[in-house]
């Protein structure tokens, strides 16, 4: 039994934290912009973070799961909104194709995925989106949930109800009668969040990827969840860092503020929280990867981290006081992203849900 | 990561889960309510080899990892907290230090006995005026011929009625605060040693504690743990180890609140329904869970690190903080479920809510594993 990662994943991580350190000081004004700009989209696919899931044969880099959940919190700790984008695009759309379609549609989009060419954008699968299946391939009208990368993406994977299953499929942004629609979030703005409208669209049965019903979908979402989670671990940890460096400069009473344990306590517990909560990721992923029964292991993860990550950014919002308020310092940007993964992909009342349904199974309720 | 347990470490955790559901779970709100302190299990843990857990076999010990030890703990304390808490001070607090420091010499003499569980070990540091300022110490020991003379009082001390050896701190030079102070090892049924009543307690009531008395007590210098003037380090060091005991005891009683009450949940009906069916009460089971796993994982990390020879104070600082507090809020949730039949004896929470207490004091409090913390953050 061991805690850490191999060699060769350190050295991923590493060159992903050097890339936030070198790469990410204008997030703020990507944040106030709404908008990630292509060039760090280029740098992160030049890194290699848009083929993680996509094997080395089909052009990307194909990384361990135990990995794949340490890259999120490190680029949680840059941006959560690029982090979000990229496990949308990686753990998602790609992971979804990689799994699910045919040789040929591999063959065909996710060497040119990796390189980010072009972003894709996945969607959950929700009621207000309408499906019907015909001989030329599915008919859509309707919207998708609000979903990250929305307003970059080129690609959308959306999955829509139908009676028989989800049915999954790639839809170009440019087809006729597709359009999609900006919503300004709380956090993670950066992420360019939206959904895709579709007015009675038909979309051809080559872009149909798998069969509805084959359960691929539940899946990826249940392994979102240690996206999710090693996101809100970066995005607490950064807080953390923040207000830690800020309390030992800030002097009040003649002494830095440090000093004070009204200080030192929110450090101590908000640094317990998200190693806790990061471990807790470490777990679901490493029971992923034992390919053994993960779901609440990973609901458990996304539950703790978002909301250690939330009181951590909370924490250190009010040891910043009145400039912790302010635009000109990162934490209310922290928080705010916080919040949000807490809200994402399903809200912690989900994953709640899911964690109790296992309890009940395990000591013989319904 | 690798979460995966070794063949070892799988066959103690059974061994242990087959002696504890067969022998101790049984008996243990019964021990609670005569506060009688086990002998049979102890006996029974001397058998089995778990009273030296981390001792090098040629001392007696079982030569198994931290890991080992942890999983231990958390099974015995999970049936019964006050026989987890024997077990850990032997192991951790009394058999550690001789490990580390001792000589070859000290380790033939006090350890193999105390690791195979023929005798007994406690550990004083606590003082009436020395608890979290463990640095305060009041017990003086005075160069005397070729040894010590030791006078002073010790509280609390877990093990003390039945201790057959401990290991105990005193001052031999007032002046140097924290450098002035000096492990030893001692002989509990030696010339001038006392001990008080035991402790009326509000949890951990089948683990005796009280106060030891030194008057004028001598001590050969060869007694001498570590070096003169280097007792503080001994302390600290065991400490650090000592935490992941208590993280893991702190684990044990969380998860048997947990247990108890994920089983009541499903049992018991309300409105047409199994309480658990209730989302109020299947959310308050999901965050126990999520707490437990999480102690879980700092304290198993911890253990990791103490195997891997890394140095692992704020760690252990971590996972007792984390697992003592989880511990807390689980086993009052827990009653919580249960409602009235929480509250009464015959179901076992309200022994797990007065157990659980302690976990957050002993060996440092809360408070002071926040300090922990803290200092290491801040001066990194
Ligand atoms: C059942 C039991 C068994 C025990 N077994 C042993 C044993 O085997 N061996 C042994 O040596 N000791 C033992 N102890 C003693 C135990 O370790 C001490 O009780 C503990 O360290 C706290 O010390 P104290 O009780 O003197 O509290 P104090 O130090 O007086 O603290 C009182 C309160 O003030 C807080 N406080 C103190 N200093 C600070 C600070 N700097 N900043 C913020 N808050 C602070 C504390 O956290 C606590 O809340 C045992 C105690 C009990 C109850």
């Amino acid at each position: 039994m061991h805690f850490t990662l191999t060699e060769d994943d350190q050295l991923i991580v590493a060159s992903v934290t050097e890339l936030c350190a070198k790469s990410m000081g204008q997030a703020a004004d990507w944040d106030d912009a709404g908008q990630l700009p292509g060039s760090i989209l280029t740098e992160v696919a030049d890194l290699g973070l848009l083929g993680m899931s996509t094997p080395q044969a089909l052009g990307g880099v194909e990384l361990s799961g135990i990995v794949r959940a340490a890259v999120p919190e490190a680029l949680g700790g840059g941006d959560a909104a690029l982090a979000l984008v990229v496990a949308g695009h990686d753990g998602l759309a790609a992971a979804h194709v990689a799994r699910a379609a045919t040789p040929a549609q591999r063959a065909a989009w996710l060497g040119a995925w990796a390189a980010g060419e072009p972003l894709v954008a996945w969607c959950e699968p929700g009621t207000e989106l309408s499906g019907q299946m015909c001989g030329e391939g599915l008919r859509v009208s309707g919207q998708t949930p609000v979903t990250a990368g929305v307003g970059l993406a080129g690609r959308f994977v959306v999955n829509v109800p139908l009676d028989r299953g989800i049915a999954s499929a790639l839809v170009l942004g440019e087809q006729a009668g597709v359009s999609r629609t900006k919503v300004d979030r709380l956090g993670m703005r950066a992420a360019a969040a939206g959904r895709v409208v579709f007015d009675d669209v038909l979309i051809p049965l080559e872009a149909l990827i798998g069969a509805p019903g084959d359960g691929v979908v539940a899946s990826l979402m249940a392994e979102f969840q240690i996206a999710l989670g090693a996101i809100a671990c970066g995005v607490g940890r950064a807080a953390l860092a923040a207000a830690s460096v800020y309390s030992m400069q800030r002097e009040q009473f003649g002494q830095p503020i440090s000093n004070f344990q009204a200080i030192q306590w929110k450090l101590a517990n908000a640094a317990t929280e998200l190693d806790a909560a990061a471990l807790l990721v470490g777990r679901a992923a490493w029971m992923l990867e034992q390919r053994q029964p993960f779901e609440a292991a990973a609901a458990q993860a996304k539950v703790a981290a978002s909301e250690a990550a939330e009181r951590a950014c909370s924490e250190a919002l009010q040891i910043h006081g009145g400039y912790g308020y302010t635009r000109e310092f990162p934490v209310e940007r922290h928080l705010r992203a916080a919040k949000t993964l807490s809200m994402a992909a399903g809200s912690n009342r989900a994953s709640r849900k899911t964690a109790a349904a296992a309890i009940a199974r395990r000591f013989g309720g319904s | 990561m690798d979460l995966t347990l070794t063949d070892e470490q799988s066959a103690i955790l059974d061994m242990v889960k087959e002696f504890t559901a067969r022998e101790v779970a049984p008996v243990a709100a019964q021990l609670d309510r005569d506060a009688r302190f086990p002998k049979d299990h102890v006996a029974r843990m001397a058998e089995l080899g778990l009273m030296g857990i981390e001792v090098p076999e040629q001392y007696g010990g079982s030569g198994l990892d931290p890991m080992s030890y942890v999983l231990a703990m958390e099974e015995v304390s999970a049936a019964c907290a006050s026989t987890g808490v024997i077990m850990s001070v032997n192991n951790s607090l009394v058999c550690d230090p001789l490990v580390k420091f001792g000589t070859e010499a000290q380790k033939e003499r006090w350890l193999s006995p105390l690791a195979s569980g023929e005798k007994l070990g406690c550990f004083m540091l606590s003082e009436p005026e020395a608890g979290s300022d463990a640095a305060a110490q009041q017990t003086i020991a005075t160069a005397d011929g070729d040894g010590f003379v030791i006078s002073g009082t010790k509280n609390w001390i877990t093990n003390g009625p039945q201790a057959d050896t401990g290991i105990l701190f005193t001052m031999t030079d007032r002046d140097a605060g924290s450098r002035g102070i000096t492990a030893f090892v001692v002989d509990m049924n030696g010339k001038g040693v006392r001990r008080g009543q035991k402790d009326d307690k509000l949890g951990i009531r089948a683990s005796h504690s009280c106060q030891v008395f030194f008057d004028e007590h001598r001590v050969s210098a060869d007694q001498v743990l570590g070096q003169v003037g280097k007792g503080f380090k001994v302390a600290m060091s065991t400490l650090d180890c000592g935490r992941i005991g208590i993280a893991a005891q702190a684990l044990g009683i969380a998860r048997a609140a947990f247990t108890a009450a994920a089983s009541y949940a499903c049992d018991r009906r309300t409105f047409g329904k199994a309480i658990i069916e209730h989302q109020a009460i299947a959310f308050m089971l999901a965050d126990m869970e999520v707490e437990i796993e999480a102690a879980r994982m700092l304290t198993w990390r911890a253990a990791i690190l103490k195997g891997q020879g890394v140095r692992h104070t704020k760690e252990s600082a971590m996972a007792k903080l984390y697992a003592s507090e989880v511990a807390n809020r689980v086993a009052k949730d827990a009653i919580q479920v249960h409602g009235g039949n929480g509250y009464v004896t015959e179901y076992p929470v309200e022994r797990h809510f007065r157990d659980a207490k302690i976990t957050e004091i002993y060996e440092g409090t809360s408070e002071i594993q926040r300090l922990v913390i803290a200092n290491h953050i801040i001066k990194g």
